[in-house]
């Protein structure tokens, strides 16, 4: 399965609450697309998506940094 | 506003007055302290500072007297008594007429246990709610407290638990426990009148109050302002209920990375500290305690009077030679 959360415009905690929601409904091989428009955001996601065991990888577009976050 | 922006917005203007045409001002922009302080005569000084919030909490009556209280303790970080105040605020325009006056009202009640008095205001419209006090403070001259004079060997005190904005910012994303939220308001609410008193008789070194650039920035700027470095024994520090938890679950403000990009750089972390809390202590408070530096050997009396009080005090650390703040 994959899931987009559109966190663009939010200040924190809001995205790593987003993020932290998305995570809890994820299961085994599925992924998650968190789309952030701030480095503060992306710092505090990515450490969500670590410290419940994701695996992370970002990419950027036009301002817009899409953090995909899956399960092992 | 991130403490780096700030810095470079003042240095705009900051060489136009030159200290050697104004020496009636005693603490200006120069000394980066907590207030402004104004010589009027060789027995009083003025104390002039103004702060606003926007909503830290859902209750208009707690946020307008919190808000109130931590525009207040800026002269209370200055060793000054508070005289006068004036209310700063923007409402929005279909807000209903009950929720400005709830804050408004919160705010005057504080005012009135402070024991000064409020003269006046200036409002405007605006989309979010914005609240707090332009405030005059009086203090005499040769006993201002500022963040400049904390010496090697003195004691490291705090006045009130952290936490205080790591809770909002878990209550802004709905999931904060109540119980935590009230303790919280509670701790903001809570004037840093006493302290000031206990801070004045045990002849503080140093003295500011911890507010928006956390624990951290605000043992900083003693630390650099001083000459010296600050040990803060990380066992003894206070957290409010529920802070620790929402700090592991990563709930941090967007104010604590700006801190944490202007400060961490100066400060040194002893292994085995958790990164969760130090990001906690570089987390943006509301209305936070007094963070003084007083002579290691008034620290049994500084106890007593607290207890005296009624008022809370936590031996935190240590001032040492050299620089930043360390971690242990």
């Amino acid at each position: 399965m994959m899931m987009e959360v559109d966190a663009r415009g939010l200040s924190c905690p809001q995205p790593a609450l987003m993020t932290r929601n998305a995570i809890e409904t994820l299961g085994s091989d599925d992924e998650v697309v968190i789309l952030l428009d701030s480095e503060t955001a992306l710092e505090n996601c990515t450490r969500i998506a670590e410290k419940n065991a994701c695996q992370t990888s970002t990419s950027r577009k036009d301002g817009i940094t899409r953090l995909r976050l899956k399960k092992p | 506003m991130g403490p780096g922006a700030l810095s470079e917005m003042l240095g705009t203007f900051n060489g136009m007055f030159r200290p050697e045409e104004h020496p009636e001002l005693l603490i200006g922009l120069e000394s980066a302290d907590d207030a402004a302080v104004y010589k009027v005569s060789d027995e009083l000084a003025i104390i002039f500072t103004v702060d606003f919030l926007t909503p830290v909490v859902d209750d208009p009556f707690a946020y307008g007297a919190i808000a109130a209280a931590n525009s207040m303790s800026d002269v209370y970080a200055m060793g000054g008594r508070v005289a006068l105040a004036l209310n700063v605020a923007c409402f929005p325009d279909d807000l209903p007429i009950e929720i400005p006056g709830a804050i408004l009202r919160g705010g005057a009640e504080k005012i009135a246990e402070a024991g000064a008095v409020l003269a006046g205001g200036h409002t405007l419209i605006d989309k979010e709610p914005k609240y707090g006090l332009a405030v005059m403070g009086l203090v005499h001259p040769d006993r201002i407290l500022t963040k400049g004079n904390a010496r090697p060997g003195d004691a490291l005190l705090l006045g009130k638990p952290l936490g205080t904005g790591m809770v909002t910012s878990a209550a802004v994303g709905e999931v904060a426990e109540d119980k935590h939220i009230r303790a919280a308001t509670d701790s903001m609410l809570h004037l840093n009148e006493h302290a000031s008193v206990i801070a004045i008789e045990c002849k503080a070194t140093s003295c500011t109050d911890v507010t928006g650039f956390g624990l951290i920035g605000h043992a900083l700027e003693i630390a650099k302002n001083s000459g010296v470095c600050l040990h803060i024994y990380t066992e003894n520090l206070p957290f409010l209920p529920g802070s620790r938890e929402y700090a592991d679950k990563w709930l941090f403000p967007g104010g604590t990375c700006r801190n944490i990009d202007a400060f961490l750089p100066r400060v040194s972390v002893e292994t085995g500290i958790e990164e969760e809390l130090v990001r906690l202590l570089h987390t943006p408070e509301t209305s936070g305690g007094l963070l003084m530096t007083i002579p290691a050997n008034h620290l049994t009396i500084a106890m007593e009077l607290a207890s005296k009080h009624g008022e809370n005090l936590f031996h935190i650390g240590e001032v040492k030679e050299g620089t930043g703040v360390l971690l242990e």
